[in-house]
């Protein structure tokens, strides 16, 4: 079969090609059991016409607070997921989040509430949820870190365009990405990659914000 | 064939009968594609799946159970504007593919979740799906060839404009029926996660792009590649007339 043998030949110089180096790895602890790192997963396209504060689950925050993401009307959030224990990527991503809230506009800036969300619903329990916070000095106003069931974690991660995927091992495969909401809930703007410039995404929050006091 | 007669008198009579769920058994699953460098062994608990698709009488039920769902009601943030659009009206059901004995279509992924954890249920994990399927067919005397002839077959021609009846035909060895055939399925990892990146075209990829992807090159693989592709073509609001769902179930462990 001429086709068989077509693809044969075009995957071993595929395989040839991907050998070739891995950028700043998203999941690189200690005990990834496959060896290697991976390039994070790609985000996927979302609608951004319609409010996410149609979902009603309940989460439970670092402070054994409920809450849904509608609570959050009236402001800007931004969202992160991330898990526990995640020592390359993430912690890179949450002070992404930091870098971006400081770049914003006084007003904005304190206005605008902070969501970082674990994939990890078995390990980040709210208390632990409370060490990582406590641990990094991100017990701070406005910021919530946020335990949830592993369906809601599903609905929130595909509404945001997060792609993941528990490895099974403790880590997880995900894609890395920081998306603005603007005060009813609609995304506003997303950040894909880590160390990204704060510029476009601030931009995108605080035109929104202008759009709004106009009307 | 007296089963589906007892059970189409039923539907006539009374209205949707809930699928009798299908049990399971645990065991290890060799996923058949290549999601890294080496094939992935998973262990799947043993779960419940529903041995029929989710008919449109079914599905009409639950959106008069709960309107929110309705497609003149459903946020736009859950749902395609085609959501059940072949239906005559929001709670009438029509001829054809629209008919009360056929596999719900033109529903999103949040309808077919909103859908299962109403029932008490949830989808099948993308792994659950596969390991069931690969389970009945392995418990079946179909061979590799005969298998992936009848894929290709419903794959040029999925006939979306007349689907049959759910359960139509004689159920497999462990009882599922339609796994293969009918209409695609929704599972709740549906996205096709390749850690190489998947930067690639899937559709439009070259040999090369695809052969990435399969462990083995044999008509059988490549047939099931297909559906792996497939589903990563879609996203959570796509509701298109060869896509439906069935619910799987957890077991509930003994105390």
């Amino acid at each position: 079969m001429s086709l068989k043998r077509h693809c044969l030949a075009s995957l071993a110089a595929l395989t040839l090609g991907l050998s070739s180096g891995t950028a700043l790895a998203h999941s690189g602890h200690a005990h990834h059991h496959h060896g290697h790192h991976h390039e994070p997963l790609p985000a996927a396209t979302v609608n951004h016409q319609d409010s996410l504060y149609h979902v009603e689950d309940q989460w439970t925050d670092h402070r054994g607070q409920s809450v849904a993401l509608g609570d959050f009307r009236g402001q800007p959030v931004l969202i992160t997921m991330i898990y526990g224990n995640c020592n390359t990527a993430c912690p890179v991503l949450v002070n992404d989040l930091t870098r971006i809230q400081t770049d914003l506009p006084k007003t904005l800036r304190q206005q605008t509430r902070v969501l970082v969300i674990s994939f990890d619903s078995l390990h980040d329990t709210p208390d632990a949820l409370a060490t990582y916070a406590e641990e990094r000095a991100l017990d701070r106003e406005g910021w919530h870190f946020l335990h949830g069931e592993p369906h809601q974690i599903r609905t929130l991660a595909t509404l945001l365009g997060v792609r993941y995927r528990d490895n099974g091992d403790g880590s997880f495969d995900h894609s890395n990405l920081i998306a603005a909401l603007d005060e009813e809930g609609k995304i506003v703007h997303r950040s894909e990659g880590l160390l990204q410039p704060t510029q476009p995404i601030v931009q995108a929050i605080s035109e929104r914000a202008t759009e709004r006091s106009k009307h | 064939m007296r089963h589906s007669i007892f059970f189409a008198a039923l539907l006539i009579a009374s209205g949707p009968v809930p699928a009798e769920p299908v049990r399971i058994d645990g065991g290890y699953f060799q996923q058949p594609i290549l999601l890294d460098e080496n094939t992935r062994e998973t262990y799947i608990d043993a779960f419940y799946l529903d041995a029929r698709q989710v008919s449109n009488a079914e599905f009409l039920a639950f959106v008069r159970q709960e309107p929110a769902w309705q497609r003149d009601r459903i946020p736009r943030l859950f749902a395609q504007p085609n959501y059940l659009k072949h239906w005559p009206q929001a709670l009438t059901l029509g001829q054809r593919s629209a008919a009360d004995d056929r596999p719900v279509t033109y529903v999103s992924w949040y309808a077919a979740r909103a859908y299962c954890a109403a029932q008490g249920g949830r989808l099948p994990s993308l792994d659950e799906w596969e390991y069931a399927a690969a389970l009945q067919r392995n418990a079946s005397n179909q061979s590799g060839s005969e298998y992936a002839h009848a894929l290709f077959a419903w794959y040029t021609n999925p006939k979306s404009r007349d689907l049959a009846p759910v359960a139509a035909t004689e159920p497999g060895p462990l009882g599922l029926h339609d796994m293969h055939g009918l209409v695609l399925e929704w599972v709740e990892d549906f996205q096709l996660l390749l850690t190489q990146g998947d930067k690639t075209d899937l559709l439009g990829g070259s040999c090369g792009d695809t052969a990435r992807f399969m462990p083995k090159f044999d008509e059988e693989h490549y047939a099931t590649f297909f559906r792996y592709q497939s589903r990563s073509n879609f996203n959570a609001r796509s509701t298109t007339s060869t896509l439906g769902f069935r619910c799987a179930y957890n077991v509930e462990e003994p105390l």
